[in-house]
């Protein structure tokens, strides 16, 4: 118990300065380069996470990662939106024999395969949430799209890569 | 408050995500510049569209009041348009007694028309007029438009006029300088289609630049007074007793649409008599 909130407190930790100092310089640079990785820290919390502190800890790091990018509200009205859908998307993955609620959703556990199915629908939600916001209307649903297409791709190649290089149990 | 808690427990994902997102957009309106912009804009527009539905509910409801005004308006308009119609007449009447002319300049009829067909860029240009014989067009009728001086009916047949403008080389009007009263014979030489020549004018005429011409009231076609054009320049002719004018046409033939054919009762006598004394 007490190393499962380590490992995730470390996560969160590493999470949040990798968002927050360099993969916002990138965006700085260039903006169609919108790589999100954070929510990596709401996807892996454990499978026995009591769901309002899924939310709870969502809106936290979007808190977190707000301070960073110095827009009060938006990464945490994105990061909310996808700690709430998390217990949707764990619901719609459902292994047949169901999980084993003392593991993480992780790619050791339940498959690289799973996992990114996993991962790219949430992280797919979160972009659409995240530029929606960020425009604040759907008038430029073009603009929109396009935004998360790129983000999206970007960001599943660091999923990918944090998945492989860490592939973390917990 | 023991169901309180339970139905916190059952809906409390959602119904925390509901009060979190809440507090996220609060504070991304509160402290975010565009998106703050944004929703003051949204609630604008709202807000304007339904006091636009209001305003045209309204308006639709007040229209028998307007409808009462715009009656009243017609019937004091229709008024003044009256006494002022009279008072022209007055004026006429005066005018007919002091000029001493014979009466054509009363009773003038005129017949409106609309040009059909116009050239403008040859010596010989003519224009078609949509009113003909069985509308009482004759040859010989003058052209006006709201202007001045357009030109002559040259032919007619059951339907149409050929009309001999002022931009014609055949077209000659007695016409003459306003401010003095002496006059001349107006011709075209081209190829500018809003200049002509007013010729045969003596040379000890009063005369300057920017005098108007009207037409004279000798030709049998045209009444005395209508506008034709300025004085631009002035020449003299060799010899010295007679001085040509260049005038500046008031009537924009490029762009002739609406046009007046006028009628004078004692256009025939006039004619025949100068055709007796030509004779």
């Amino acid at each position: 118990m007490n190393s499962t909130i380590l490992t995730n407190t470390v996560r969160f930790v590493v999470l949040l300065l990798l968002q927050g100092l360099i993969l916002r310089r990138i965006a700085m640079e260039w903006p169609y380069f919108h790589i999100v990785l954070y929510p990596l820290f709401i996807l892996l919390l454990p499978l026995r996470t009591p769901r309002p502190l899924v939310i709870l800890l969502g809106f936290l790091a979007g808190i977190a990662v707000d301070l960073f990018y110095q827009t009060p509200g938006l990464h945490a009205s994105a990061a909310t939106f996808t700690a709430f859908a998390r217990a949707l998307v764990l619901r719609y993955l459902e292994p047949r024999g169901g999980y084993n609620v003392n593991y993480s959703p992780t790619a050791w556990r339940l498959g690289l395969g799973w996992f990114l199915r996993y991962s790219a629908i949430l992280m797919l939600l979160h972009l659409l949430f995240y530029f929606s916001v960020e425009a604040f209307t759907f008038v430029w649903l073009g603009e929109i799209l396009l935004k998360t297409g790129l983000s999206f791709i970007f960001s599943m190649l660091f999923v990918f890569i944090y998945t492989v290089v860490f592939n973390p149990a917990e | 408050m023991r169901d309180l808690f339970l139905l916190f427990v059952r809906y409390g994902g959602f119904l925390l995500f509901l009060l979190l997102e809440s507090l996220s957009f609060w504070l991304i309106v509160r402290y975010n510049e565009e998106q703050r912009a944004i929703f003051d804009n949204s609630i604008n527009l709202i807000v304007n569209k339904i006091d636009d539905r209001l305003q045209r509910i309204s308006d639709y409801l007040s229209l028998a009041d307007i409808n009462e005004q715009l009656a009243t308006q017609n019937a004091a308009l229709l008024d003044s348009l009256l006494e002022q119609k009279a008072f022209i007449q007055q004026l006429q009447n005066a005018c007919a007694a002091d000029t001493l002319t014979f009466d054509t300049t009363q009773a003038i009829a005129v017949y409106p028309a609309t040009v059909v067909s116009n050239s403008i860029a040859s010596p010989n240009n003519v224009f078609i007029i949509d009113k003909g014989r069985r509308h009482g067009i004759h040859p010989l009728m003058g052209v006006i438009t709201h202007e001045g001086v357009a030109g002559i009916v040259k032919a007619t047949n059951e339907r149409y006029s050929l009309v001999l403008p002022l931009i014609n080389r055949q077209a000659r009007l007695s016409a003459m300088i306003a401010r003095s009263g002496y006059f001349g014979s107006l011709r075209w030489e081209g190829p500018a289609p809003n200049v002509a020549l007013l010729e045969d004018v003596p040379g000890y005429a009063d005369v300057e630049q920017g005098d108007l011409i009207i037409t004279s009231g000798y030709s049998a076609i045209f009444p005395k007074g209508i506008p034709v054009g300025h004085v631009t320049a002035v020449r003299e002719m060799p010899g010295g007793a007679f001085i040509q004018l260049e005038v500046a046409l008031r009537t924009d033939f490029a762009r002739l649409n609406r046009v007046f054919v006028l009628r004078r009762p004692a256009a025939p006598e006039l004619v025949s008599t100068k055709i007796a004394t030509q004779q």
